[in-house]
């Protein structure tokens, strides 16, 4: 495969620059995202010949898309502040303890089961920013509750949101034949099994630090492998319940464990958030963990009910907007499809609706029950729509990017220069092309629409089973969602600590291309050991 | 100055019909009008590091 070794550094130019002023100049998304979006439009037209008009169209498109992204961090926050307003973070605390007095089976119990279970259902960044508060709440420290919430979502991101990116990926490459299939299905279910009883470990480890780890092993590896075989068996039969089964299913196991004496003993944070910035509000007088919970428990039954019924599904979704974009080329010949409908918007079935709705129901019941004080309504939303509108401006900065790169060929000639010159040793960095499209576009779904029929082309030039290959691909982009800055983004504009995305992904990077070495290792030695 | 770094984000509405529009008939003064008002919008944050 051939490649202009110029466009390729010149494409790598806008993903540098953002890496730099986040991770060493410690940046915030919304001030960096501008200045690598100028940088890829300046690529784009100088190096990529594409023209204002493909340019424009291009950074249209990421606002478009960029909008379902905004549809879900606005609702997430009114929720959020309705549970501050009301004082339910606090009674959360308290009732936890009665769940289990064990603080770091809490966390696992949220970050890593709710936040798994969250991703099954409904994904699209809901885990980060309904979980992150919660952990809070609960006495974590913000930064450590935004990393926590990261990787417990990470695993369910190919077949989580209801097999949404498992069946991007199948939209975009041939699976016909029932063995390849099978075996794709093999490969990534057993990678993502791995992954997730790795985070499962590091977020023991975060709470409870070392003795975290060793007091919660054999539960975090029961319910790990629980998780990866049930997945495993599972997607063969159905990859769009996959997930969502055996997080549900977790959800009650850990439950259950944490009646169990071994966890009756009350067992502290190693490093938890001090006591007086919990207390932010105090008009917690008599609310139980049953009220406490309620926008929560609205949001998994309105998420469960609608989007597991296909006829309302079906009914709600018939209302949807969306924009035409034409077809463009560059003057290097690199062509944008035609797109009658591009990325539409159902706004009844839209994570963002369901959130909206359980905040709602939330602010009537704390009011109607005299939880939110006089002026609480304005004090809710005056604090929502200030901490969306800077998270706004990075989603909109940072998917324009992705598709500014993506429309000008950019994206493509970064993959192609790095299976070139890698060669026979591709496989070893099959995962980081899946990493790379999650990275710039916060969605395995997408990275996968964008890569997953290279990955395919690949392997047929190297005459390998594809299905490693493809099982990389997705993988990775799960693996590549810990660290996304937009996804990010969520978390941080969650916990009201916009500004902090690069110290997020200083600690999460160097672990995310281990992983994805390491996987990348595997899958090269199974070719040359024709397993 | 609080103020305008307040209202600026709204501009970020009013890039995308001028990008949309402008990009769809081919309109160079339009696409660019569209680029800039968008990274005019995108500028609230970078002023108040300015600031």
């Amino acid at each position: 495969m051939s490649f202009d070794i110029v466009q390729w550094f010149a494409a790598v130019i806008p993903i540098l620059i953002l890496l730099v002023l986040m991770l060493y100049y410690r940046w915030g998304g919304d001030e960096a995202s501008s200045v690598g979006l100028l940088v890829s439009i300046l690529v784009a037209y100088f190096v990529f010949g594409g023209g204002y008009d493909m340019i424009a169209l291009a950074v249209a498109k990421g606002m478009w898309y960029s909008l379902s992204i905004i549809l879900v961090v606005f609702p997430a926050l009114i929720i959020y502040e309705v549970s501050r307003e009301s004082g339910a973070f606090l009674v959360i605390r308290a009732g936890m303890q009665q769940f289990t007095p064990n603080k770091v089976l809490q966390v696992l119990a949220v970050g890593w089961i709710f936040d798994g279970f969250l991703q099954g259902i409904t994904g699209f960044g809901v885990p980060v920013v309904v979980c992150a508060p919660l952990l809070i709440g609960m006495g974590v420290k913000p930064l450590t509750a935004v990393i926590i919430t990261l990787l417990g979502q990470a695993w369910g991101n190919t077949f989580g949101t209801l097999g949404l990116a498992w069946d991007g990926l199948v939209s975009q490459v041939d699976l016909t034949n029932p063995a390849i299939f099978n075996s794709t299905i093999l490969w990534t279910t057993s990678m993502l099994g791995v992954v997730n009883l790795l985070v499962g470990l590091i977020i023991a480890g975060l709470a409870g630090g070392y003795s975290g780890i060793k007091r919660n092993a054999i539960t975090v590896i029961l319910l790990g492998l629980l998780q990866g075989f049930g997945q495993i068996g599972l997607a063969l039969v159905n990859p769009m319940l996959c997930n969502f089964i055996v997080a549900s299913i977790s959800l009650v196991l850990i439950f259950m464990i944490g009646k169990l004496n071994y966890y009756r003993q009350p067992v502290e944070l190693y490093d938890p958030l001090e006591e007086s910035t919990v207390k932010e509000s105090t008009n917690s007088n008599a609310m139980n963990i049953q009220q406490a919970f309620i926008p929560y428990i609205f949001l998994i039954v309105l998420a469960v009910v609608v989007l597991l019924s296909d006829t309302i599904k079906n009914y709600l979704g018939q209302w949807k907007f969306s924009v035409a974009f034409a077809g463009k080329s560059t003057a290097l010949g690199f062509v944008t499809h035609d797109y009658p409908t591009y990325a539409p918007l159902a706004p009844l079935i839209h994570s963002g609706a369901f959130l909206l709705l359980a905040a709602v129901i939330g602010y009537l019941c704390y009011t109607r029950w005299g939880y939110i004080r006089v002026g609480g309504l304005q004090r809710i939303m005056k604090n929502s729509i200030a901490k969306t509108v800077p998270s706004a401006i990075a989603v909109v900065g940072l998917i324009a990017m992705s598709k500014v790169m993506d429309d000008t060929g950019q994206t493509v000639v970064l993959a192609q220069g790095v299976a070139a010159v890698t060669g026979g040793f591709y496989p070893i960095l099959s995962p980081f092309i899946g990493l790379l499209g999650t990275f710039m576009t916060a969605s395995n779904l997408s990275s996968n629409i964008l890569f997953g029929s290279f990955q395919q082309q690949i392997a047929q030039m190297m005459q390998i089973d594809k299905a490693p290959l493809l099982a990389a691909q997705t993988v990775g982009g799960a693996i590549g969602s810990i660290i996304s800055p937009s996804k990010i983004l969520l978390g941080t504009t969650a916990v009201g600590m916009l500004g902090h995305e690069g110290e997020v992904i200083g600690k999460l990077i160097s672990g995310a291309l281990l992983l994805c070495a390491v996987f990348g290792s595997i899958i090269y030695l199974s070719y040359q050991l024709r397993w | 100055m609080q103020r305008l770094v307040t209202f600026l984000p709204i501009l970020i509405v009013f890039a995308f019909p001028l990008l949309y529009f402008g990009g769809h008939s081919g309109n160079a003064v339009t696409s660019i009008a569209g680029i800039m008002v968008l990274f005019l919008g995108m500028m609230g944050p970078s002023m108040k590091r300015i600031k």
